[in-house]
């Protein structure tokens, strides 16, 4: 006899069976980080709806051959990337700089000033949000899948597509890049 | 750095969550039951499908078996299926959309995380392309229509699953200390398998050439060249891969 499932995994069984509820409850649940995500990759909001869109679509379709007991959160996010990424191709915005990422653009310029202190934290805000722009996309995601994000190594590597160790040295490469593009700019 | 992007991440203003979970329940609403989806001709079914027709068909003719258990599980992480009827012969050409855009050898080692190596005896590549329809990438290196050397990540995620008609010989051979294998004679069939398993369709094409794979350094190599066996092996030495 296998280990009883956790709630999450129930819902992924009911829904890999075809229970629509059970796949809305997950969504739900899921919505949010996928939509973010989807931003990271996308050059407006709108268009990382859409992304977030399909992905569940395609998540949904995809479901019977989900393995058993696998994570779901990080099996999604590779759909929402990989959707993300096709779009992008599609579009013919292949290089990663063109795709802004709306989510990271600077705040507008009726950001609210406080004192001093809150605006170097601010400034210094804002010139990372700078230099995270011009990364190239495959810099800038894994860095924000996995700060901003809050993806552990291992969702980070499922989501992209890479290995683990991929993801730590691209990681530790892209940081390096990152420092790089700040100390220019400063 | 770090501390600086965590900091980050608590003041970003993310754009208002859509209601993703609503608006996907009545798209899926308007689809017809996924388990009462029928046998439709769609090529992600059809696909996996002739896949286990073609080993239906392997099983049932023991030759065959036997070929297969001869070339199963080997270099470059490839499956390799027998089968009685292979596909109608292909031009035989080995360039192809297949092979991804054309980039410059620079932009393809940037673009990649792994060494993208040269092999000594051919010189520097007249004509690069990249490949993202496996994941990691692949760059092809091409010499005109006589070799088309492809490089790319192996592992457990790139997959590809090869229908080897009885016309196609397979000879072991050796690269670098490491088992590779030489196919030649009848066309095959080739299609990419993602990383679960799934064939990716936009892979499935038919190969005339003759190819030789390998691996090495957890890099999966195919060399697909009009040349026959000796060349195509003095050509993978060349690339020095241990």
């Amino acid at each position: 006899m296998g280990r009883p499932l956790d709630p999450e995994q129930e819902l992924v069984e009911r829904a890999r069976g075809g229970d629509t509820r059970a796949y809305e409850t997950l969504m739900r649940a899921h919505e949010q980080i996928a939509f973010r995500t989807a931003c990271i990759f996308c050059p407006t909001a709108a268009d990382a709806e859409d992304v977030a869109q399909d992905a569940f679509v395609k998540a949904w379709r995809a479901l019977p051959r989900f393995r058993r007991g696998a994570p779901f959160r990080p099996w999604l996010m590779a759909i929402v990337v990989n959707e993300a990424r096709s779009r992008a191709r599609a579009a013919g915005r292949r290089s990663g700089r063109e795709a802004r990422a709306v989510a990271l653009e600077p705040p507008g310029a009726d950001a609210h000033e406080g004192p001093e202190a809150a605006v170097l934290v601010r400034e210094r805000s804002a010139a990372l949000r700078d230099a995270l722009a011009v990364l190239t996309e495959r810099d800038r995601s894994v860095i924000a899948l996995r700060y901003l994000l809050d993806l552990s190594e291992a969702e980070t590597a499922t989501a992209l597509g890479w290995r683990r160790g991929t993801v730590k040295s691209r990681l530790s490469r892209a940081l390096e890049r990152l420092r790089d593009v700040m100390e220019v700019e400063r | 750095m770090i501390d600086d992007l965590r900091a980050l991440r608590d003041e970003i203003a993310w754009p208002a969550t859509p209601d993703l979970s609503g608006a996907v329940a009545a798209r899926l609403a308007a689809e017809p039951r996924r388990r009462a989806a029928p046998w439709v001709l769609r090529p992600a079914i059809v696909l996996p499908l002739l896949v286990v027709l073609l080993l239906g068909a392997v099983a049932a003719v023991p030759p065959a078996r036997t070929a297969v258990l001869d070339v199963l599980g080997l270099a470059a992480r490839e499956r390799i299926v027998r089968v009685e009827r292979p596909p109608a012969a292909p031009p035989g050409a080995i360039r192809g959309p297949h092979l991804g855009r054309r980039v410059t050898l620079a932009r393809a080692r940037a673009a990649v995380d792994f060494p993208v190596r040269v092999p000594a005896l051919l010189g520097p590549p007249p004509e690069v392309r990249l490949s993202r329809r496996l994941p990691g990438g692949a760059v092809t290196l091409l010499y005109g229509t006589r070799y088309a050397l492809t490089e790319f990540r192996g592992g457990a995620t790139p997959f590809a699953l090869k229908s080897v008609g009885p016309g196609t010989r397979a000879i072991d051979a050796r690269v670098g200390g490491r088992r590779a294998i030489f196919l030649t004679g009848a066309p095959f069939a080739w299609v990419a398998l993602d990383r679960d398993g799934r064939p990716v369709e936009s892979t499935a094409r038919l190969v005339g050439a003759n190819v030789l794979l390998f691996d090495a350094g957890g890099l999966g190599f195919r060399l697909e060249t009009t040349a026959g066996l000796a060349r195509a092996l003095a050509v993978a030495r060349s690339l020095d891969v241990r």
